[in-house]
This record gives structure tokens, C-alpha cells and sequence, in this order.
């Protein structure tokens, strides 16, 4: 009997001792976070005072908390109203959570300015507040087609309706959101969708074709569109046109055009963009099939346009357009 | 080193007397149980196969038929139909087992295929009476029966729970779906003309019931009684509000003689929040006292019918006979006084409510009648009754030689003027003419729209004329009915050959009459005269046929056409022939083929002509 | 040597020595045979409730019930074969003509011998393995039942086929034996495999469910076994190639032999389990082990038994078939499932989880299932919860002529890995039962049974904080009597509480059972169930009983949710 426990005691300490447990020492999120007090453990603090944007400079935040918090980051323009925010959840802020390269939340686009930095933290009333001046702002890259600064370019060709109160005019006022300037696009057309349009043929650029990547899913087209409240609802639709028969030119019968109407139903301005070979074409409105290659060719593109649309019935129509470009590898961030 | 380790592994001889190692294990191995499950005592299956199909030809369809779902049928004069819509499917399979010699569960199964031609689409199949539980527990003294779970076919008194079983005054050549096949196939009318009555099968005299049902029998002091819980056709359903009926009964026996205090009541809602409340309460003490001279038997109680919209409280409910044998009156004699006050309700008893119009209403939207019985003022056979009524009846029976007679006779009025409406039967086409609107029970169809169907059989609702202009009646209504059924047996060519006749004389009018009012001062008169013959042709063959003719008039305090401006004057004829064959045992063969000619000769579109054939198999096991 | 070898490869039927005596009963009687049940229940109920606002929304009455019978063909058309099709047909009660009628199939199998040997039973089987395998626990019931409300367990039990602590599965059992004369005295194997679920050809694999014992039996005094349960997809058989597996392996023992004239038996289990999905990054890998080992004695007449047991079962160790619980606590009662004005959703209370065979699974569940804090917090998942070690007693006491029995238990654990904290709870548990046969002391020749029972818990946690604490006690009771006041008529009353009050907090996990966050829950309850009834016995396999029962949820906290609801039943069952 002896032998039978002492073989049967041996036998279980063998196997107790050759299991191991995961040894993290408690499971699921700490209660401390969840139900503990709030305190700040270090304080909340910008990498730089200055930042150059203009030169792809950063500027990093940190803090450190006694608890896992649900923060947010504002950093907010003093002249321009810019606003950026950056949120998280976490117990530490540091330069891999929240890092601004001067892109902006909230339009317009931040200006050479002094900001505020305030860090506003979920269910603490308190808030902390640093200052970060912008000495150069954030240069976008890609390529424009048009952002107004240096007004109308001769080679584009506009046709306006000869409606009532059309304004298809480039400004410059309060309503500016990136640069000096912006292209306004508004009237009253009682008998027609069209209230004017705009082309963009890549020779305006010295180009036989748009300068842009042969891969459609890396180009995104890109532009910041204003909803104006209480008008006729704008529509924009864009046409992209390609040479796929490379004959230098857009041939409707053997060629492809893609096209994305953009129904406006914000309230001030807004960053659009869009993946190239997301487009489809369209035929009043409803997608149909192309008579060009049918794929998407962004390198082959020879002619933008840009049709500012509404309904007839409607009434006034207005919008406003700045920054109209291309990126690749990713949407315009500005 | 192989070897060894085989060696190690397979070591020992195996035997093959081992004991069973797998409750030796640690834990239990294997699957459970680890015991057979017990098995049934006993499991029986009996049932039927029907086959039943009908077609009929009809010249004027277009008028019968042409209102609602019935438009369609209504364009074509020729109707095959194969199935029985009085419910009753073609194969019935009856299963039970006897768990304990005392102890059983049945349940029928039944399927049903339309031969429309669609094959396994259209089949159906499901339950009639559903799944039933009985047991029985002797005590030392007196026995407990239990009956639960589906449709039981029940009886408690006449006044609480019961349907009226008649005079056996009925028309025999139509054949009803639960008919057995006996042993002889002359042996129904045999049995008609010896015993006046028919074998007929469990629901005979009952009501439908499902819930539990117990019955103490044989207590002590000669006490026996019944509870009942659950509930009829008439509150069924299976959405969750309590809708419930309860009854139950208590006998003493003395003797020959016994009395029962018996009560039943019904509790429904028609709301889902159970804000409306309405149902009935039936209480009576029922009583039989057997001397040599005489038997009396009575039933005596008080009712109502209660809801949020009418309560008129209880009323009165008396029903009292007394039986003469012949020894006393020389003929058989039964003298029957009635009275049933206008708010006694209750639907599940042998009365008709003819009073409380939201009674027999159905709170579903059908357009369905949910009580099978005329409204109104009705005019029933002898031995019928309903509420708002007050009467008398007599009934005898007698033997000329081979000739016998029975008569039935009742003399009876309304209590109080209620309804302007009167409902009649069309006795000599009855179930051809319930045939022409299948499916469902729907009211207000034919021409006029003043048809209802019942369970096979249709009544037609006629409108007084003689109330206030709302329709108020002015007038109670007295109501005089004779009938005579008369049977005869003889043997024609060494065969036995059985003539039946059945006659009713009844009328309707303002004033009491001693006998039915054969003249225009009566609302109404019906006259059914219904001749059948029956010739046992050969061992296996009958040879059966009938004659009837109705004849319906109405005054003209009863509604007009608007174009003759003339009251009903109906007349209708059935001629009828067919055969009954035993095919082998327990097989029958039955064929019908009945002319058909009724015409209204003041309302035009009331009127029909065609025939009818229905060749019916059926076959027991 | 070659001839001892060649018996030696002649496998027993001891085995099929058992078998025969079930299956060759259809071989001498009737080749078809009927099992089955049948029962009518009818049942009213109102619900009284605690609402200031006027309830103009919900009815406060029901009724509902039905009649059904399940019909079973056993079929035997050879001496080794024996096949079980069984039928339901369920009529509802209102259902006149056919209306509310169901036909279901309530359950096939067949079984047999293959070649003499080996055992199987194919289609609908009931399994068991050991605790932390396969074992279909009743940790919602932590204290015995009264008769009253026992009848209403049994319809369930019925329904659920809960027998044995066995869970139902579809698939395929094999069993079979070796004998031998030295070293060791038997060797046995089950080995079966079940389908949880099929493919839905997208993103559900085949789910399978299978596993093994080999149980050898060195001698009289030691058995040693080894114990697989598998939970695992098939891959392949969906286009998504992520599989799941949830592996448990165990070995159990057992020792007996005596000490002075007590019997002893060591016995026990340890093993581990690993829970894994193959290409799910954020799916966690879970490996663990327990061990639970116990002493036991009793004395040769085994009036009374004492058994002395430890447990570790690791924070990771994870065994759908021994964790599944019975009770789904999300379920919705059957009737009033919702109440008051703002028709709020009716919560479950005792009365509920006593009739209502909606509220159990019929199968195991590869998750987690919630549980009731307040039903049982210490081991909700039965003896294999995880995260939990410590001691425990039991023991059982009868009189040498049965008229008193009792059994006890007591629990003391805690965990082994805190939830949140590194604070860890502590448990106790205490419960007795005791019943007592007056019929059998007074000598009379009718029922006259009482019983008592009670089970006190408790959670304790002190932390650093106040927000770790957690003091969470629940004290359940019952008793009951049945009187036989006429033959084969029984008088049965029962009453049963379950109060508790105090705080917890109960981890939330996903769907990889991993503790995401923590739900605070506070508790002042007290829920009474009490029943009165009248049974006949119609023989030993049918009875008819008419049951009152009230129960009431007082809830001290939300006053608002408070409600009672009484509830006649009438049950007619039979079973053959």
C-alpha cells in the first residue's frame, strides 16, 4: 500500500512541478484604472515650442497619469481658429501617441500662429495648457491642379450659365481656408442642373497628361469644398478623362472617363478625397460601362473637370472650392 | 524488445465469463443509461379510411355563389370536389398504450390528401381530438378517473354541459362522416326501425372539452362527482389570456332516483390586457325520481352572461318532464315543460341563445361565426330549445303492427320580444345545400345574402316587418310544431325492405295557437315531408331512396321581394337513390345520387336545380 | 510463447457479457417494442407588481399548457442491434382540430455489438467522462428540492434529457475491454466523437467534439486512467482557415484499501488544458493546469462516508464539456417575460428556473456561459472552475435504518490570480441536507418524508482600495414534506428562499474568454418560493398532481422591480 501512494504522490508532484502558469498577476484591466483617483504624475508638455512645418518638423506631447484615462489633445490656431485634435487611451502620452506634423481637424488651416495646446482628459474637470508658436506651415505634397493663389490659369476653360447672381469668381475674405484663396461658385439656373464648370487639361501644366502614378489605387484626388447652409444643395461632379488609345487626346467612343458626384450637404468647409480607382463612370448619374481599357489610368489622365451642379427648381445654389490636387500613397492630409 | 513490450501489453488470458468491468472503472465509461428504459404494457392502432367524393352539377350557380370567395365557383355549373369539408380527413389512425391495465394515452393522427392534382404539396396531415391522458385509481372506497390533454367528448347535465341528442327524428339517407360500418349492411336501418336510433359514435350527446376532467365514482353515501377545467370550441384558442371554462357536478344517489347539484361557467376575454371581461355562470340542481307509474325528471337553475357593455343579471332555467310508460297511458308518454329566462347564456348546453347577440360573437375578425347555431328567433324541431323561451312538448311513440309511429308536438313562445329575425332549415336538401360554400361556416351568403352554414346543414334568416321602425319587435312570437316519424317494415321479393317518413308541421305567428296555424296569420309555416325506402337487395347491397319536399310560406309582416313585393313562398324537392355495398368486412361501399329543385317564387334569385353524386368508401380496422 | 500470444489477442466480451442483457431483451420478446412518455400540463398564473405608474401595456394573466406524447419504435431486428426512433406530437392547450400541433423528432440512435467486441451507440447518445472532461454539473442547484418542486425538476430533466450528469451529444460511442489473469486485472476504452455544429461553408468550420478514456484497473485497490476531451474544428471545411481547439488531457486515480476497519480510498484528477486558435492574432493561446485530489472514508456498512479533497484548478484552464452550465441566465422567462408600464424585461427569479425547460442548454457551449452570483458564486462552473484552490470537506451521514439521511459540504477557496487587482477573493461555502423518512421510524405503510436543506456563500475580497472590495453573502433554503393522506394520495408542500445581499465584481470577458472590464453589481434581494400540491399516484409511472406555487422577488434596492406571481399548475405525467 505503501508503495501505491508513495508512486501515485511522485507521480502527481512530477506533473505539478512541470506545469507552469502564466504569471501576469491579475487579469483583465487594472481597477485602479477603472475606479481610481485621477493625478497627474507628469506633467503635460510640448517637444519644441516652435515648429517649422514647412521643413516636415514634428512637435511630440507627453504626460503621465495615475490611472488609464480617455484624453484628448486640442491644439487651436490664435489667429486662424485652426484647430487640430488628438485622442487616446492610455495612462502614458508620449511622442508615439500623440505627435502633431501640422495637419489640421477643424478648417480653415493653420496659419504662422501662436496655438494653444490644451489637454482635456475624460471625466476630470481640469485641463492643462501649453503654447506652441508655428513659424512655417505644413507644405502639402502632391501635385496641384488648382488652389487659386495665383488666380484664373489662362489654359483652363470655364463656361458659366447666364443665370441670376453668378459668381464664379476666385475671393479672398473670411471664408479662406488654406492660402489666400479660394474660387467661389454661385448662382441661380432656373432651366438647367448646370450653373457652370471648370476644366483642368494637364496641357495647363506644360503636360500631354496628368504627372501621376500608373498605379490606381496609390493616386487620391483631393479638394476642400464649402456646404453653404440654406441654398439649393450644390452638386459637384468630376470627370476624369484618360487617353488610353495615347492619340493625345479624350475620344468618348474609345476612350475611358470616370467620374464622382459629390452631393454637398455639409456645413462649412470640408476635406474631401477620394481613391482613384474608386471612380466609376457614370451616365446621368448612374454608373454604366466604359468604352475605353476599363481600368483605371491615372497616368493617362489629359482633362479634369468640374461641374458645379444643382437642381433647377431649387433656387440659388452655392459652394466654394480650394485645393484641388492630387497625392499618392494616402489622402491629402493637411 | 518488441516482444516484451507486447507481452506487457497483451499479458493474460482473456475469458469470456468476465463481469461486467465498466461499473469497476474509476468513473462510469460508456454511454447512459445504463439501464433498458421500460417498455409499454400495451399499444393498440385502429382507425379508419375514408374516401369521400362529391360532384355536383348546379344550372344556376351564377346566383347562388356569385358574393364573396366564392365568385370564382360561382362561373362554372360543374363542381368536382374529392374530401369531406365537414373536417373529417380520410385516413384517421387512433393510437394508444395502456402504461398500468388502468392507465392509457391515445392520440389520433390523421392524413389528408386533396387529389387536386399537386400531389405531396397539398397533403396535410395533424391531429382531430389531439393527445389524451386517462387513468383510473380505485380507492378503498369509490374510484378516481382522470381524463386530460386534448378534445374529450363530454357531458355533465343538459342545462351545463351537454348538446341535445332529439327524438331521433331525423332523415337516415345521408350518411354522416362518423357512421360505422356494422356488421350487417342493412343492420343501420335495422336498427333505426327497432331501436328508433342509430349507432352512433363517442360525441353523441356531448360537448367537446379540453383540459382535466375528473370524476369520483362510487364514494361513500352514494356520492359521485365531476371537475372539469379547461376549455370548449367556443373559447379555445392558445394566445395566453386566461380564457377558461369550469364546471363540475355532484350526485347522490338514492335508490332509482338521484339529484346533482351541476355547474359550469365560462370566463373569456377579448382584450389582450384583460380589461374586458365576459363569460357566463350556469348553476342547477338536477333530479330524477323513477316510480312505477312514472318518471320525473327536472333540471332547475338560474344563469347569466356577464360583460362590461351588458349584465342584466341571472335568469331563470327550468326544464321538467315527466315520463308515462305504457302501462300507465297505454302509449308512452313524455310531457316536457321548459322556461329559459333571456339572460340565461350558455352556449355549451342544449339551448340556443337566441337573445344575447354578443354571446355568439367571435372577437376575431373572421368572418366566421364562432357559434354553429341559428341566432334569433329559431324555429327547431321538437325537443330543440333555446332561451327567451317557454314551453311545452309532448312525445309518444306507438306500434300498429309493424308500423311505428312516433310524434313529437310542442307549444311555445318567446318570454320577451327581442329579436325581429326568424331562422328556418331546409331539411330536404340540407347537406347538398351546406356543400355549396365549402370551408368555413360563413354567414349572410346565397343570393340574398340571408344563408348561414352550420356544420353540415345551412339556416336562412328571415326579417320581420311588423316592429318599430329601429326594428324593435312588437310582438312576441309563439311558435307551434307537429312532427310524425313513422317506420315500417316489410319484405318485398323475401327481402326486407324498411319505408321511413318524417314529417314536420310548424309555423310561427303573433298569437298562441293551440296547434300549428296553417294560415296566412302565421309569419311563417314550414312544412318538410321527408319519404325514404330501404330494400336489403341482396346480403351485401342496399338499395335506399328518398323523396322530400319542402314547402316555406311567409306573411307579409315578413320582408318582400322589392320587385314581386310578395313574402317567401318557397318550395323545394330532393329526389334521391343510391346503394350501400359491402365490399368485404368492415368495408362499404356508398353511393348517392340525389336531384335537386327548390325555387322562391317571389324572390327570383332564391332558387337551385341541379343534382348531386357522392360515392363515399369506408373502411375500418 | 507463440500460443499464450495468440490468446493473448483474444479480446474479452465482458463487455458484450452487459450489453446482451439490454439488447438481447428485444431478441426473445417482440422484434418492436414502444418507449416513451406522455404528460397534459395546464397552467394558469397572475402577476401582481410593484409599479407606481398604472399598467396599462401588460396583461396580468396567462395561461398556457399543452398535451404531448413522445412515442418511441425500439426496434431489434437481430440479437446485436437495437434502433430507437422517437416521436413527439404536441397538441397546445386551446388548440382545437388540429390547431397548435407540432411533430418533432424527439430522438434516434441505434446501437450495438460489432463483432462480438466492441460496443457503439450512433445518433443521439448521453456522455459523461469525469468532472473536468465531459460532466454536465447542476451547480444551479445547490440545495435538494422538496418533492413539490422536485416533480417540476423531473419535466425538466425530462425535456433536457438530463440524466446522470450526462450531456446530450450527437455522434458516435465505442467501447470495449481487455481482461488479464496477471499484473494487471482490466483494461477498458471509451473512445467517441460528436458534431457541435456544422459548416456554414463561410466562416463556421465543422466543430467537433470527441475524446477518449482509458481506465486500467491494476488490481482491487488501483485504477489509474487517462482522460481526453477535444473540442476542435475540422480545417477545411470553411473558407475561413482560422481553427479553434480546446484540448484537455487528465489522468485520474484511485487507491483503496483499509485503515484499521475503515474503508480508504485516495482518489483524484489532475491534467491541463490549451485553448487556441491557429491564426487569430489577437486570440489569446490559454494553457493550464488543476489537480484535485481527495481522501475518503467510510466504515463497511457505509452508514456515513468523510472525504477530505483539494483544489487548484488554473485562472486559464478551460473545459467546455466540464464548464457549460445548464442554466442560460440571458434566457427569457416563458411567461411575463415582460411587466410593468414601461415593460421592462421581467428578471428571472427561482420559480422561473425550477419549471421552465427554455432557460437550459441541451448541450455543451464553447463559451462562457454568465452565471448567477447569487445562485453560486464559489464554483459556477462545478468542480472544474477555473481560477480556484483551497480545501474542501464533505460527508454524509445516514441512520442504520435510512430514517435520517444528511449530507454536508464545506468549501473553503480562493483564487488563484486576482481580476483586476492582484487582491485575491476568498470563498466559502457551507451546505447541508437532511431528511427524514417518518413512514419508515414510525413503521407505517405510507409516505411520510420531510427535508431541510441549506447552502450559505460567501465572496470576500480586501484590496488596498475600497473600490476592490467585495463582500458578497447569499443563504439559500428549502424544505418540504409529502404526506400520504389516502393511498397513492399525496399531500406535498414545499418552501424555498434564496436572499442575498452585498457587492461584486464580475468580470466581463469576449469572446475568447479573456476579462475585458468589470460590471459592479449590488444585490439586496430575497426571492421566496413556496408550493402546496396534491399528487395521485397512478402506479409507478403516471401521476396526476394539481401544485399551487407563489413566488415573490423582493428586490430592496429597485423596490420598482419587485413582483409575485402565483401560478396553478395541473400535471398529468406518464412515462414508460
Amino acid at each position: 500500500m505503501k508503495k501505491h501512494i508513495l508512486t501515485l504522490a511522485l507521480a502527481a508532484t512530477l506533473l505539478a512541478s512541470s506545469c507552469k502558469r502564466n504569471n501576469s498577476s491579475f487579469d483583465g484591466p487594472s481597477l485602479s484604472d477603472l475606479n481610481g483617483q485621477f493625478g497627474m504624475l507628469q506633467p503635460f508638455q510640448a517637444s519644441k515650442s516652435s515648429v517649422d512645418f514647412s521643413k516636415a518638423e514634428t512637435v511630440g506631447f507627453t504626460a503621465k497619469f495615475t490611472k488609464l484615462c480617455d484624453w484628448t489633445i486640442r491644439i487651436k490656431g490664435s489667429n486662424s481658429g485652426a484647430q487640430k485634435f488628438i485622442t487616446g487611451k492610455s495612462r502614458i502620452i508620449d511622442v508615439s501617441t500623440a505627435t502633431w506634423n501640422g495637419s489640421t481637424t477643424v478648417f480653415p488651416i493653420f496659419k504662422n500662429e501662436p496655438c494653444v495646446a490644451t489637454l482635456l482628459i475624460n471625466g476630470v474637470t481640469d485641463t492643462f495648457n501649453i503654447t506652441v508658436g508655428i513659424t512655417g506651415v505644413r507644405v502639402p505634397s502632391g501635385f496641384v491642379v488648382a488652389n487659386f493663389e495665383s488666380g484664373m490659369n489662362t489654359k483652363w476653360a470655364t463656361f458659366i450659365q447666364s443665370g441670376g447672381g453668378m459668381d464664379f469668381k476666385i475671393h479672398n475674405d473670411q471664408f479662406n481656408v488654406e492660402g489666400s484663396n479660394y474660387f467661389n461658385m454661385a448662382g441661380t439656373v432656373n432651366w438647367d442642373w448646370l450653373i457652370g464648370m471648370v476644366d483642368f487639361p494637364a496641357s495647363a501644366y506644360g503636360k500631354t497628361t496628368y504627372p501621376l502614378s500608373t498605379v490606381g489605387e496609390d493616386v487620391y484626388f483631393n479638394c476642400l469644398i464649402y456646404g453653404k447652409p440654406n441654398t439649393n444643395e450644390s452638386r459637384i461632379l468630376f470627370q476624369f478623362r484618360e487617353d488610353d488609345n495615347a492619340n493625345g487626346k479624350f475620344d468618348v467612343a474609345s476612350d475611358d472617363q470616370y467620374d464622382n458626384e459629390l452631393r454637398v450637404t455639409w456645413e462649412g468647409w470640408k476635406l474631401v478625397s477620394f481613391k482613384y480607382t474608386d471612380l466609376l463612370h457614370l451616365v446621368n448619374g448612374v454608373p454604366a460601362p466604359n468604352n475605353g481599357n476599363r481600368r483605371h489610368n491615372p497616368n493617362s489622365l489629359v482633362m479634369v473637370s468640374m461641374l458645379h451642379l444643382a437642381n433647377p427648381s431649387g433656387g440659388a445654389a452655392s459652394t466654394k472650392i480650394d485645393c484641388i490636387m492630387f497625392t499618392e500613397k494616402g489622402p491629402l492630409e493637411l | 524488445m518488441k516482444r516484451y513490450l507486447l507481452a506487457i501489453a497483451f499479458w493474460g488470458i482473456v475469458t469470456a465469463n468476465a463481469v461486467a468491468q465498466i461499473t469497476n472503472t474509476i468513473y462510469p465509461l460508456g454511454v447512459y443509461p445504463k439501464q433498458a428504459p421500460e417498455k409499454l404494457e400495451r399499444f393498440t392502432i385502429s382507425g379508419y379510411y375514408r374516401f369521400i367524393t362529391n360532384v355536383r352539377y348546379l344550372q344556376n350557380s351564377k346566383d347562388m355563389l356569385s358574393r364573396n370567395s366564392y365568385t370564382e365557383q360561382a362561373k362554372t355549373p360543374t363542381h368536382i370536389f374529392v374530401g369531406d369539408d365537414a373536417q373529417i380527413p380520410q385516413l384517421m389512425l387512433n393510437m394508444g398504450g395502456s402504461i398500468t391495465p388502468s392507465t392509457r394515452f391515445s392520440t389520433d393522427f390523421y392524413l389528408w390528401t386533396p387529389m387536386t392534382g399537386a400531389g405531396q404539396a397539398e397533403n396535410v396531415k395533424g391531429l382531430n381530438l389531439g393527445v389524451s391522458l386517462t387513468g383510473t385509481h380505485d380507492f378503498q372506497k369509490g374510484s378516481l378517473n382522470v381524463i386530460a390533454g386534448g378534445i374529450n367528448w363530454y357531458a355533465l347535465t343538459p342545462f351545463t354541459f351537454h348538446t341535445n341528442p332529439g327524438f331521433n327524428r331525423y332523415s337516415i339517407f345521408e350518411r354522416n362522416p362518423w357512421d360505422p360500418q356494422t356488421q350487417n349492411i342493412a343492420d343501420r336501418y335495422n336498427n333505426f326501425y327497432t331501436n328508433g336510433a342509430l349507432n352512433q359514435d363517442t360525441r353523441w350527446g356531448r360537448q367537446a372539452f379540453q383540459g382535466i376532467i375528473v370524476e369520483a365514482n362510487d364514494m361513500p353515501k352514494n356520492l359521485s362527482g365531476v371537475i372539469m377545467f379547461g376549455k370548449t370550441q367556443l373559447n379555445g384558442g392558445m394566445a395566453p389570456l386566461p380564457n377558461q371554462s369550469y364546471g363540475g357536478k355532484l350526485k347522490k344517489t338514492v335508490g332509482n332516483h338521484y339529484i346533482s347539484l351541476n355547474t359550469f361557467n365560462n370566463q373569456s376575454y377579448s382584450d389582450s390586457l384583460l380589461t374586458h371581461g365576459v363569460g357566463f355562470n350556469m348553476h342547477t340542481a338536477e333530479f330524477e325520481i323513477k316510480k312505477r307509474v312514472l318518471t320525473i325528471y327536472g333540471e332547475v337553475g338560474a344563469g347569466r352572461y356577464f360583460s362590461p357593455t351588458l349584465a342584466k343579471g341571472w335568469g331563470e332555467a327550468i326544464d321538467l318532464k315527466l315520463s308515462f310508460p305504457k302501462t300507465t297511458t297505454g302509449i308512452p308518454l313524455l310531457v316536457r315543460y321548459y322556461r329559459i329566462s333571456p339572460r340565461v347564456l350558455n352556449n355549451s348546453s342544449v339551448f340556443w341563445n337566441s337573445s344575447i347577440r354578443e354571446g355568439n360573437v367571435s372577437s376575431s375578425s373572421s368572418s366566421d361565426q364562432l357559434v354553429l347555431v341559428p341566432f334569433s328567433s329559431a324555429m327547431v324541431p321538437v325537443g330543440q330549445i333555446t332561451n327567451n323561451r317557454t314551453g311545452i312538448e309532448l312525445n309518444t311513440e306507438f306500434e300498429i303492427g309493424k308500423l311505428k309511429t312516433s310524434i313529437g308536438y310542442t307549444n311555445a313562445n318567446e318570454i320577451e320580444n327581442i329579436s325581429s329575425q326568424l331562422t328556418y332549415s331546409h331539411p330536404v336538401n340540407n347537406l347538398a345545400l351546406s356543400r355549396f360554400w365549402r370551408w368555413g361556416f360563413p354567414a349572410n351568403v346565397g343570393p340574398y345574402q340571408n344563408l348561414t352554414k352550420v356544420y353540415r346543414g345551412v339556416f336562412e334568416t328571415v326579417n320581420l316587418t311588423d316592429g318599430t321602425p329601429a326594428g324593435i319587435p312588437l310582438y312576441k312570437k309563439y311558435f307551434n310544431n307537429i312532427e310524425v316519424n313513422a317506420k315500417y317494415k316489410t319484405r318485398l321479393a323475401y327481402r326486407d325492405l324498411y319505408i321511413n317518413y318524417l314529417g314536420s308541421y310548424a309555423s310561427v305567428q303573433r298569437k298562441r295557437s293551440a296547434i300549428t296555424v296553417f294560415t296566412e296569420d302565421a309569419y311563417l309555416r314550414t312544412y318538410y315531408h321527408q319519404l325514404e325506402a330501404y330494400y336489403h337487395l341482396s346480403p351485401k347491397v342496399v338499395f335506399a331512396n328518398y323523396v322530400g319536399w319542402e314547402r316555406i310560406i311567409a306573411n307579409y309582416n315578413t320582408t318582400v321581394d322589392a320587385i314581386s313585393r310578395r313574402p317567401r313562398n318557397q318550395e323545394g324537392w330532393g329526389f334521391a337513390t343510391g346503394f350501400d355495398i359491402e365490399m368485404s368486412k368492415g368495408a362499404g361501399l356508398y353511393i348517392r345520387q340525389r336531384w335537386m329543385n327548390y325555387q322562391d317564387r317571389s324572390f327570383s334569385l332564391d332558387q337551385y336545380k341541379g343534382w348531386e353524386t357522392t360515392v363515399e368508401i369506408k373502411i375500418f380496422f | 510463447m507463440q500460443q499464450s500470444m495468440n490468446r493473448l489477442y483474444t479480446l474479452s466480451t465482458a463487455l458484450v457479457a452487459t450489453l446482451f442483457a439490454n439488447i438481447t431483451q428485444g431478441q426473445t420478446g417482440p422484434k418492436v417494442r414502444f418507449t416513451g412518455g406522455a404528460r397534459s400540463i395546464i397552467s394558469n398564473a397572475d402577476i401582481q407588481v410593484n409599479d407606481t405608474i398604472p399598467d396599462k401595456t401588460t396583461a396580468k394573466k396567462a395561461v398556457g399548457g399543452y398535451a404531448l406524447v413522445d412515442l418511441g419504435f425500439n426496434i431489434s431486428p437481430n440479437k446485436n442491434t437495437e434502433i430507437l426512433g422517437m416521436i413527439r406530437i404536441n397538441n397546445k392547450y386551446g388548440g382545437f382540430y388540429g390547431a397548435g400541433v407540432a411533430f418533432d423528432v424527439r430522438q434516434l440512435w441505434v446501437k450495438g455489438i460489432i463483432a462480438d467486441v466492441v460496443r457503439y451507440q450512433l445518433g443521439d447518445i448521453n456522455l459523461k467522462q469525469t468532472p473536468f472532461t465531459l460532466y454536465n454539473h447542476n451547480e444551479d442547484q445547490m440545495i435538494s428540492q422538496p418533492g413539490v418542486f422536485q416533480l417540476q425538476r423531473d419535466i425538466v430533466n425530462y425535456e433536457t434529457f438530463y440524466k446522470s450528469n450526462t450531456w446530450r451529444q450527437q455522434g458516435l460511442s465505442l467501447d470495449w475491454g481487455l481482461q488479464f489473469n496477471k499484473f494487471v486485472k482490466e483494461l477498458n476504452v471509451n473512445a467517441y466523437l460528436t458534431r457541435m455544429n456544422a459548416t456554414n461553408f463561410g466562416n463556421i468550420q465543422d466543430r467537433l467534439f470527441g475524446g477518449s478514456t482509458i481506465d486500467l484497473m491494476q488490481s482491487n485497490h488501483l485504477s489509474i486512467a487517462y482522460n481526453l476531451a477535444a473540442l476542435f474544428d475540422v480545417k477545411g471545411t470553411a473558407l475561413d482557415t482560422n481553427v479553434f481547439s480546446n484540448i484537455v488531457n487528465t489522468m485520474t486515480f484511485r487507491y483503496n484499501n483499509k485503515i484499521g476497519k475503515l474503508n480508504a480510498q485516495l482518489q483524484g484528477e489532475f491534467g491541463n488544458s490549451r485553448y487556441h486558435y491557429s491564426i487569430d492574432t489577437t486570440a489569446p493561446t490559454l494553457t493550464d493546469f488543476f489537480m484535485n485530489p481527495t481522501f475518503t472514508l467510510s466504515p463497511e456498512n457505509k452508514q456515513w462516508e468523510a472525504e477530505l479533497g483539494y483544489l487548484n484548478v488554473g485562472p486559464d484552464f478551460r473545459s467546455p464539456g466540464a464548464q457549460s452550465k445548464r442554466v442560460d441566465y440571458n434566457a427569457q422567462p416563458n411567461f411575463f417575460n415582460r411587466y410593468k408600464q414601461t415593460q421592462a424585461d421581467r428578471p428571472l427569479n427561482y420559480g422561473d428556473i425550477m419549471n421552465n425547460s427554455q432557460l437550459y442548454s441541451t448541450g455543451i457551449n464553447p463559451k462562457l456561459m454568465a452565471y448567477n452570483p447569487l445562485i453560486n458564486n464559489v464554483l459556477p462552473y462545478g468542480q472544474a472552475t477555473f481560477n480556484r484552490q483551497g480545501l474542501y470537506l464533505k460527508g454524509k451521514y445516514n441512520t442504520q435504518n435510512e430514517v435520517i439521511q444528511s449530507e454536508f459540504s464545506h468549501h473553503q477557496l480562493k483564487e488563484i490570480r486576482g481580476q483586476g487587482t492582484s487582491a485575491l477573493k476568498s470563498f466559502m461555502m457551507s451546505r447541508l441536507q437532511l431528511g427524514a423518512n417518518l413512514g419508515k421510524y414510525l413503521h407505517w405503510d405510507r409516505i411520510a418524508k420531510i427535508s431541510a436543506s441549506a447552502c450559505y456563500q460567501s465572496t470576500q475580497r480586501t484590496g488596498q482600495y475600497a473600490f476592490e472590495s467585495v463582500d458578497l453573502t447569499s443563504f439559500q433554503t428549502g424544505m418540504g414534506a409529502e404526506f400520504e393522506i389516502l393511498p397513492s394520495m399525496d399531500l406535498m408542500i414545499g418552501y424555498t428562499a434564496l436572499q442575498g445581499n452585498g457587492n461584486d465584481l464580475v468580470s466581463d470577458r469576449n469572446g475568447f474568454t479573456e476579462v475585458i472590464d468589470f460590471s459592479k453589481y449590488y444585490v439586496d434581494l430575497n426571492q421566496t418560493v413556496s408550493a402546496a400540491g396534491i399528487r395521485f399516484r397512478f402506479g409507478e409511472k403516471a401521476y396526476l398532481t394539481a401544485l399551487y406555487q407563489q413566488s415573490n422577488y423582493q428586490d430592496k434596492i429597485h423596490a420598482y422591480n419587485n413582483y409575485k406571481i402565483n401560478h396553478w399548475m395541473v400535471i398529468y405525467n406518464m412515462t414508460f
